[in-house]
C-alpha cells in the first residue's frame, strides 16, 4: 500500500532549536536536516507520489540560514517544480513561516 | 412690608406688566390672523424630526464604532513596537564581535518570532475590521520583518557579525521602526 502522506515533525524528530546553516557552524545545522532527514524522505515521498508534510510547530523558533539551507538546499537538488508539488508545509505556532519557506524554495533555483 | 423688599417688588411688577401689556397690544395688533392646528405640516416636523434624529444616532454609531476599531488596531501596532524594542535590546549581543552563545540565540530567535507574529496579529485585526491590506500597504510591513529576520539570522548566524552584517541589522530595524510608525498613522487616517 502506498502511504498519500509522510510526516516531518521537525521539532519531535530532530530538534526543538534549530541551528545555523552549516554542520561546520554548530548543532542541529540546516545541511544536517536536509542531508539525515528531509533528503530522505522527500525521495520516498515523491516515489510514492506522497505529499511530504512538514510540521514546523514545537521548536522555539526557526533561524534564516537553517530554513534556507534545508528548503532552499532542497530545491537546489530536486527542482522547484518538484519539491513544490510534493512539499506541504505547516506552522501553527508562527503563520508567516510557511510563506517565508516556499520563498526560500522559489528562490533557491539557481541563485546560489 | 420690609423696606428691603421694597424695589424688587416694584421691578417683579414692572416687568409682568410689562410682558402683559405687551402681549395685550400684539393681539391687539395682529388680532386679523387666525391661528388653526394643521395636521399635516405637524406629521411633516415628527417626520423630519425622526429621521434626522435616525442620521444622526447611525452616523455617531458608525463613528464610534470605527475609533474603536482604530484604537484596537493601534494597540495592536503598539505591541508590534514593544516586540521591535524587545528584539533591538537582544540583537545588541551582535555588538560584541563575538559568536553568540546557545542562550543569546535563543533569545533572539524567541523575540524574532514574537515579532513575526505581533505583524501577523496587524494583519488577522485588519481583516477582521474588514480593511483592505493593499490599502493600507501592508505588504511593506511584512517585508520590513521579513528582511530584518533575515538580517538577524540568515549567514552568518550565529556570529561573529562583521561591520557590514551589524550595518544590514541596523538599516533593517530602522526600516521596520519606520514602517510600523507608517502603519499607525495609516491606520488612524483611513
Amino acid at each position: 500500500m502506498i502511504a498519500e502522506r509522510i510526516e516531518i515533525n521537525i521539532a519531535r524528530e530532530f530538534t526543538d532549536t534549530p541551528g545555523p546553516r552549516k554542520r561546520s557552524e554548530g548543532d542541529h545545522s540546516g545541511e544536517e536536516f536536509l542531508n539525515d532527514f528531509l533528503r530522505p524522505r522527500f525521495v520516498a515521498a515523491r516515489d510514492a507520489k506522497a505529499k511530504l508534510c512538514i510540521n514546523l510547530d514545537g521548536a522555539i523558533g526557526y533561524p534564516t540560514s537553517f530554513l534556507e539551507e534545508a528548503f532552499g538546499g532542497l530545491a537546489r537538488a530536486f527542482g522547484r517544480e518538484a519539491v513544490e508539488q510534493t512539499l506541504e508545509i505547516t506552522c501553527n505556532d508562527e503563520p508567516y513561516l510557511e510563506e517565508q519557506v516556499l520563498k526560500y524554495i522559489r528562490a533557491a533555483d539557481g541563485t546560489r | 412690608m420690609k423696606k428691603g423688599w421694597v424695589i424688587p417688588t416694584i421691578v417683579i411688577v414692572l416687568i409682568v406688566g410689562g410682558l402683559l401689556g405687551l402681549v395685550f397690544l400684539f393681539s391687539r395688533v395682529k388680532s386679523s390672523i387666525q391661528y388653526g392646528f394643521d395636521f399635516g405640516s405637524a406629521l411633516d416636523a415628527i417626520v423630519f424630526l425622526a429621521v434626522g434624529g435616525l442620521i444622526e444616532y447611525a452616523f455617531s454609531k458608525r463613528y464610534s464604532d470605527k475609533r474603536a476599531d482604530t484604537d484596537l488596531l493601534l494597540g495592536i501596532v503598539g505591541e508590534a513596537k514593544a516586540a521591535l524594542v524587545a528584539l533591538e535590546k537582544v540583537a545588541l549581543n551582535y555588538e560584541t564581535g563575538r559568536t553568540l552563545t546557545s542562550k543569546q540565540q535563543v533569545a533572539l530567535i524567541c523575540a524574532s518570532r514574537d515579532l513575526s507574529n505581533t505583524v501577523h496579529s496587524i494583519e488577522i485585526g485588519l481583516r477582521h475590521c474588514k480593511i483592505r491590506l493593499d490599502a493600507l500597504e501592508f505588504d511593506k510591513v511584512k517585508y520590513a520583518r521579513l528582511e530584518l529576520n533575515e538580517s538577524l539570522t540568515d549567514s552568518p548566524f550565529p556570529g561573529p557579525y562583521d561591520h557590514s552584517c551589524i550595518a544590514r541589522i541596523r538599516t533593517a530595524t530602522k526600516a521596520m521602526r519606520d514602517e510600523l510608525t507608517r502603519m499607525a498613522f495609516a491606520v488612524n487616517h483611513r
